[in-house]
């Protein structure tokens, strides 16, 4: 298999230190540690938005400091813990942050198909001003995936869902993301939900 | 020196009398900062005395050179005030701060000092004083508009680090 990503001898501001990480594309891979390991922080310095004090990443065999960051993160999209939607309607949510991005934007059709992905199923023109948090955060993961990425990061993705959600949400993602060979990076505090989805795992240690 | 005002020094301290006023707002209000504003009162008279002597000189010495020499001592100063509040800013910000200080400030002064007064752009007693006006403003605007982006980019903080991560173009 292609290896999509593979981290070596990284170091965040001295004091986080990573293991050698080699991630194969297409897989299901989430990242696991106590609180304040450098969970969230690995996945920031994949995508690009923070930079390490020494090591390297490569992305499909480049080093990611020599790609264009805004390149990079168009092909790695990270979905952060909070979600944020403007004060509009589902729709216009898909519409404006693909004006932003400056990509075509998909038909309705498509739009539904990636909502019901995220189990979310409501009308486009829904409000999201009334919806709650965990709704919130399922739209905002169907406008992640509209991006089509090469590799999907998601950071606690499920924090906000009650169990039978954050199943219905994990399956259909990780289905969807298999099928269209996206590498998926979960960082995620639930072991169960690893053992169950993950292909491999990444436990992170934590400072030295 | 014409034009010149002088004021004696019976005259000049009635100005601690404002200061007195202060105080006195302080106290009642319960506001124990009376040793800063007395260390505050301090470093005003030591700055105005200096000041004092140095322009008292230019304005009896009047050199293109002293005039060249007190303004960009002003612009030098303004931008280290604006630069050690911001000390996070990356490089081109500041070097965009130091230039809009500088550029906007020198070309208001021409303006002010050649079209509108109709002096000598080099004539210290006029330069001088519009100088020190112009970028003590300019210097609070500027300051004012770093403290509102801020402040901007903490409440806008979750949208912009999602369009970041969305491989939006800042």
């Amino acid at each position: 298999m292609v290896k999509i990503l593979e981290i070596s001898d990284l170091v965040f501001m001295e004091k986080i230190h990573y293991p050698n990480i080699s991630i194969e594309q297409g897989s299901i891979v989430f990242i696991q540690g106590p609180s304040g390991s450098g969970k969230s922080t690995l996945i920031r310095l994949i995508n690009n938005t923070i930079s390490p004090s020494s090591g390297r990443i490569l992305f499909n065999g480049v080093n990611i400091e020599d790609i264009n960051s805004i390149d990079l993160r168009r092909k790695i999209i990270l979905v952060g813990q909070s979600p944020y939607l403007f004060n509009t309607n589902i729709k216009e949510n898909f519409i404006l942050f693909h004006k932003f991005r400056e990509t075509p934007f998909p038909e309705d059709k498509k739009l539904m198909e990636y909502l019901h992905i995220c189990c979310a199923n409501f009308p486009l023109d829904t409000q999201c001003i009334n919806l709650s948090g965990g709704e919130k955060q399922r739209i905002f993961l169907a406008i992640a995936l509209s991006f089509n990425p090469q590799i999907l990061l998601l950071d606690e993705p499920t924090s906000a869902l009650d169990s039978s959600t954050a199943d219905c949400v994990m399956v259909n993602i990780t289905q969807y993301c298999k099928e269209n060979h996206i590498t998926l990076l979960i960082v995620s505090h639930d072991t169960v939900l690893g053992k169950q989805y993950a292909e491999q795992i990444i436990r992170i240690g934590g400072m030295k | 020196m014409s034009g010149a005002v002088s004021i004696s020094i019976q005259r000049f301290l009635i100005i601690y009398l404002l200061l007195i006023i202060v105080l006195a707002i302080m106290k009642k209000s319960n506001i124990e900062q009376t040793k800063l504003l007395f260390v505050a009162s301090m470093r005003m008279t030591v700055q105005l005395v200096i000041a004092g002597f140095v322009l008292t000189y230019i304005f009896k010495n009047p050199h293109p050179v002293f005039t060249m020499v007190y303004i960009v001592a002003m612009i030098a100063f303004a931008i280290h005030r604006v630069l050690s509040k911001n000390r996070e800013l990356n490089l081109g910000f500041k070097i965009a701060i130091g230039a809009s200080l500088s550029i906007s400030g020198i070309a208001v002064i021409l303006f002010f000092v050649i079209a509108i007064v109709n002096q000598d752009i080099f004539n210290p007693q006029y330069t001088i004083p519009l100088s020190g006006m112009i970028f003590g403003n300019a210097m609070t605007g500027v300051n004012l508009g770093t403290k509102t982006f801020w402040e901007s980019l903490d409440s806008e903080r979750a949208r912009i680090e999602t369009l970041l991560n969305f491989g939006v173009e800042p």
